[in-house]
């Protein structure tokens, strides 16, 4: 298990180069500064930022990747906490409870506890990353093309059904993902699918263009629908951000549960951070006693501190099986999968062997990104707080500007310009009509390697399908999807019973 | 069956469009033209699922509306009065983005981003029209240098650039 130290302090060495450090940092400072403002996430921060990394270095660019990654989340909860604007549904609980708790005048303690809480669920999960990716990259070597078929679609319908309130609109998500991932020419044959005579499209839909298109353009459509005249209160952080003695007792066990909680939930396909920071906000006010209990829904302090905690630990997760499997499990970690690849890094099993330097320097940097976003949060929270204050107008037209700009620069290309004004069109829909987004762009990546998957394992078998379900990785996974498909209605059905009888 | 209301009619137009979608994927991969040498797994397997799963859900969205429940966006309540979407802005917005896509490569990129910045501000309400103008070129300018500059990504000169960069050849 220590056999992984050597490594992991090569890559300490790697990222220590002055000329990394500067990387790091300039990705912690851009991915905070894009992570505050308003309505968005770490997943379009770093969508928005693909641009600037094209002509770095790739080690140095997974630096700044990995840096933007906990920069951006940082970010995301400092302006939930302060302005009630969760930039994606990880950090929901948080707008919720840390706002109540910067109304009520404890704003400071509120941004503290997030931010230690973050460090310390990073710091945790960066290591337990370090320990687990490996491992699992070892299992996964031997994994064949039907085990990899089976787990891809397991995440579909984790993805699809834990998502949002309604099933069958997660599952639609996820179907429309699909549809745009067929676009272009068919890897093996060479068949043009849903091209329609377009020259452009043979080469499929360039995932970064929907990410971005989807959440920033859409975001910005869905705003523009309804709350165009809406008002801003920005809650002013007086004195310091520092916590009491008080505090800190109250808040260290939410950081530990939070971290327990998140990290495996990021490993296994749950559909990104929603379900981690949910559980562990009901975890907290569970175990909560006597007058810390009177205070959630208000503004408790171990409301905030395990979400957060939990948030970041989740993120942190989610990488295990992107470096692991090359498997997505959440938008954010779909959106870093592109980022690799753009480098022609194909994360999964073979990367520990072909790669090892490069992944050790991300995991490496991923501490010191984590380390200097401590530094640099805190301290500098003033200057954080005046960009909430930009005109909504200026913000909404630089994040257009900017979704533009990713959208093009990729490729130079100006179909990918009508690609993103079309998804833009396609998130606004989804919002309006409360389709979830996250299977969506699931879908648009794994899709085209589920089919990659089935036809290499067809090939093994000349055509046979009973090599789909043979091995005991396979018929696992099979029955559990079976079990998350029959076991919901059943229990629904069963607690209707109840109530009727009562 | 409840009584759809002007919300619910909207999804059930948008779950027949994407039940269109699934039709023209089966018609698209069925004039598919198949290569000669022969493969174990058909181009066409992939399609035809996607496209049944696409199918089956669209018409499971439409019938979750018929009975009653109606898509709701994340963050509001179910029984929150539905309003109506502000279009104007809306089309605003979509124009000016369009109206990038369209100049980019004609004007460069400093004129049509200032122009869909200006026209993004406008929607959301910037009333002083010839200052978020100059800021929008300014924002446009200051986006084009430091990425041509500082980051060695190319992007579509403007005229002026274009004119002076053939005069000093």
């Amino acid at each position: 298990m220590f056999d992984n130290f050597g490594p992991l302090l090569d890559g300490f060495s790697q990222a220590f180069v002055f000329s990394n450090l500067i990387y790091g940092f300039i990705g912690t400072f851009l991915g905070t500064l894009v992570g505050v403002l308003p309505g968005i996430g770490p997943a379009l921060a770093i969508g928005l930022l693909l641009p600037i990394t094209l002509t770095v270095q790739p080690t140095q660019a997974l630096i700044m990747f990995a840096a933007i990654y906990y920069g951006a989340m940082y970010g995301g909860s400092t302006t939930s906490i302060l302005l009630n604007t969760p930039g994606e549904s990880g950090s929901v609980i948080t707008a919720v409870e840390g706002n109540k708790m910067a109304r009520a005048g404890r704003a400071g303690a509120a941004l503290a506890t997030s931010a230690i809480g973050s460090f310390i669920a990073g710091s945790i999960a960066t290591l337990l990353l370090a320990l687990a990716a490996p491992q699992l990259a070892e299992i996964a070597i031997t994994v064949q093309p039907a085990g990899f078929l089976a787990l891809i679609i397991t995440a579909f319908a984790t993805v699809g059904t834990l998502l949002g309130s309604s099933r069958i609109r997660g599952l639609v998500s996820l179907a429309v993902g699909l549809t745009i991932g067929l676009v272009g020419a068919d890897l093996q044959s060479g068949s043009l699918r849903l091209t329609f005579g377009n020259a452009s499209a043979i080469d499929g839909i360039e995932t970064v263009t929907v990410i971005v298109a989807l959440f920033a353009l859409g975001e910005v459509l869905y705003l523009a629908s309804r709350f165009k005249h809406e008002e801003w209160q920005v809650i002013p952080v007086d004195g310091g951000t520092s916590m009491s003695k008080k505090d800190w007792k109250r808040s260290w066990k939410p950081w530990l549960r939070g971290t327990a909680i998140g990290f495996p939930l990021g490993i296994i396909p749950a559909g990104g951070s929603e379900v981690p920071t949910f559980l562990s906000y009901a975890v907290e006010k569970k175990l909560a006693k006597g007058e810390h209990k009177e205070e959630f829904g208000k503004g408790a302090i171990e409301g905030v501190a395990g979400p957060e905690a939990a948030n970041n630990a989740n993120a942190a997760g989610a990488l295990v099986p992107l470096l692991a499997l090359g498997l997505p499990t959440s938008a954010t970690a779909a959106v870093v999968l592109v980022a690799f690849q753009s480098y022609q890094i194909q994360p999964g099993p073979l990367l520990f062997q072909t790669n090892p330097d490069l992944v050790w320097a991300l995991i490496a940097s991923l501490f010191i990104g984590n380390t200097l976003l401590l530094v640099l949060n805190l301290p500098f929270i003033r200057f954080w707080v005046k960009l909430l204050y930009i005109p909504r107008p200026y913000l909404y037209a630089g994040i257009t500007t900017f979704a533009l700009l990713g959208a093009y620069a990729l490729n130079n290309s100006i179909f990918d310009l009508q690609v993103a004004l079309a998804m833009g069109v396609v998130g606004y829909l989804f919002r309006r009509f409360g389709v979830p987004i996250t299977p969506l762009v699931i879908g648009v990546i794994l899709g085209p390697l589920a089919e990659l998957y089935y036809k290499r394992a067809l090939q093994i078998s000349q055509g046979d399908h009973a090599i789909l379900f043979a091995g005991p990785l396979t018929k696992t996974l099979y029955i559990f999807l079976l079990l998350i498909i029959i076991i919901p209605p059943i229990y629904r059905r069963m607690k209707k019973g109840a109530k009727a009888q009562a | 069956m409840k009584k759809v209301s002007q919300a619910g009619k909207g999804e059930l137009v948008f779950a027949g469009a994407l039940f269109l979608v699934s039709l023209v994927v089966y018609w698209d991969t069925h004039r598919l033209v198949l290569p000669t040498n022969n493969t174990i797994v058909s181009p066409r397997t992939f399609p035809y699922v996607v496209a049944t799963l696409l199918l089956i859900t669209s018409l499971g969205v439409a019938l979750e509306v018929l009975r009653g429940r109606p898509g709701v966006p994340e963050g509001t309540e179910a029984d929150t009065p539905f309003q109506k979407a502000d279009f104007r802005t809306m089309g605003i917005i979509v124009i000016a983005i369009a109206l990038h896509v369209f100049l980019l490569e004609r004007t460069g990129y400093i004129i049509s981003a200032a122009i869909s910045f200006w026209g993004v501000a406008y929607a959301f309400g910037a009333k002083r029209i010839i200052r978020s103008g100059v800021i929008a070129l300014i924002f446009a300018a200051l986006v084009y240098f430091s990425f041509t500059k500082l980051l060695d990504i190319q992007l579509p000169q403007w005229f002026l650039e274009k004119w002076l960069s053939k005069v000093g050849a």
